[in-house]
């Protein structure tokens, strides 16, 4: 307990409750209760037992217990066999043990960057063959015409 | 006992259980058992696994095994749905559904509309890309069973006999699982018990309108409805042979017989009126030829 404690500067104990906009510049672990939003440069783990009813940011973000909201990691999100995440999972790596659960829309390993590209490429490509559809019926119905005009 | 049964089988095959992927019905299947037939929903299901090596665009990929994706391989599916789970190290596009586990190699990636799994074992480097539910709800043995029933009850006739089969198919649910697992077979059976029931009092009714005698017909469809209550535990062969000899002799032997009799003594006349006309005849031609020729 004693090491991985030391590991963090910031721990918010299991009487804590908080609300509001909780940043922290290095490791943090919650304990107790937050509600609102939480962002921290490194690490944030929330502890078994606890709850966050907030969009949590970080650079690696380590769920044992119950998140309620949105989490957004550049690096990693890592969700232990009693974690539980209720909501959107954004990160570049994820490690889910057995027990643990999502609900909610994952994007792991695709950077927004990429993201862009697809919906980029995407939209490129759903505008080019438009006007071919569009140019491919109107010859279609003139033959039509011509020759039933030209058989009356 | 357990010799017994081991002599009787001959050898003691290794079986799976297996649960439909269109129902939720159980199966117990042998382990070799590639494909088989759902006894709940009567349609081809797949038990074998799937290793997919290369490209595969279809619409759905559905096996009770388990789906393995190679590194190579890609599937481009509407729906991937598995049994005992899915080990992916390629790619796959497509909804993802199984009770079992999911497993994410490093360079896999999934995209699609959702993901649902008992649990999800991501490594590092995998991508992921849409809505994920983990652990998925299972459906319970209880909900299955009165999908069950419906269907049967939508199967069975409007019989006033009928309540005794739906009883007997509400019963299980209050039991423990590993009894409601025994007695799901069974259930359809009723529905063919019921249908049986029917058959006898359409051909007694057709028979009604051939015969003028409602007090017969009326009396063999009382026997036959009596005889089909009591005779509900058995098989459906047994009820229709049990059934029949009650209903079609009796109707015959009562209707018909006074048919014959009277036709059979008009026809009688007839042929006695006939051969006396002929006779006479004969006896007329035989008279007047000797005396031709005593005339000659």
């Amino acid at each position: 307990m004693a090491p991985s404690e030391q590991e963090f500067s910031t721990i918010i104990g299991p009487d804590a409750r908080v609300k509001g906009e909780v940043s922290f510049e290095s490791a943090a672990k919650v304990l107790g209760t937050l509600e609102g939003s939480v962002t921290g440069k490194g690490k944030v783990h929330v502890a078994n037992g606890s709850r966050c009813k907030a969009t949590v940011t970080a650079k690696e973000v380590a769920v044992e217990g119950h998140i309620e909201g949105n989490v957004e990691a550049s690096d990693r999100v890592e969700i232990m066999a009693n974690g539980k995440i209720t909501g959107d999972v954004v990160a570049a790596k994820m490690n889910m043990a057995e027990g643990a659960s999502i609900n909610g829309y994952c994007r792991i390993g695709v950077s927004t960057d990429d993201s862009s590209r697809s919906t980029s490429s995407r939209s490129a490509s759903t505008t080019e063959p438009k006007p071919e559809i569009e140019t491919r019926p109107t010859p279609t119905p003139t033959p039509t015409a011509t020759a039933s005009v030209s058989k009356k | 006992m357990a010799k017994n049964k081991l002599i009787g089988r001959n050898r003691p095959t290794a079986r799976r259980q297996v649960r439909c992927y269109f129902c939720g019905q159980m199966l117990d299947v042998s382990a070799k058992t590639l494909s088989t037939t759902c006894p709940g929903c009567h349609k081809a299901i797949k038990v074998e696994d799937v290793v997919i090596k290369s490209y595969l665009p279809v619409n759905d990929v559905q096996t009770c095994g388990l789906i393995t994706v190679t590194k190579r391989g890609r599937i481009a599916a509407k729906r991937v749905q598995s049994g005992d789970g899915v080990v992916c190290e390629g790619s796959i596009e497509g909804k993802v559904e199984t009770p079992g586990p999911v497993q994410l190699g490093p360079k896999s990636s999934w995209k699609g509309a959702s993901l649902t799994s008992k649990t999800l074992e991501v490594d590092d480097g995998a991508k992921l890309n849409g809505l994920v539910t983990v652990p998925c709800e299972e459906p319970e043995e209880s909900a299955i069973d009165e999908k069950h029933a419906k269907l049967v009850r939508r199967v069975e006739p409007p019989n006033p006999t009928a309540s005794l089969v739906k009883d007997d198919l509400e019963q299980p649910e209050s039991r423990p699982k590993s009894a409601q697992l025994t007695e799901t077979k069974p259930t359809p059976k009723p529905t063919v018990k019921s249908t049986a029931t029917s058959k006898p009092s359409a051909t007694v009714a057709k028979k009604k309108k051939t015969t003028s005698k409602k007090k017969v017909t009326k009396a063999a469809a009382v026997t036959a409805d009596s005889e089909a209550v009591t005779a509900r535990p058995a098989m459906k062969v047994i009820r229709t042979r049990a059934v029949r000899p009650a209903t079609e002799p009796t109707a015959k032997a009562t209707v018909n017989n006074p048919a014959p009799s009277a036709a059979a003594k008009k026809t009688a006349k007839k042929t006695a009126t006939k051969k006396k006309k002929t006779t006479k005849k004969t006896s007329a031609r035989s008279s007047k030829k000797p005396s031709k020729d005593t005339d000659a």
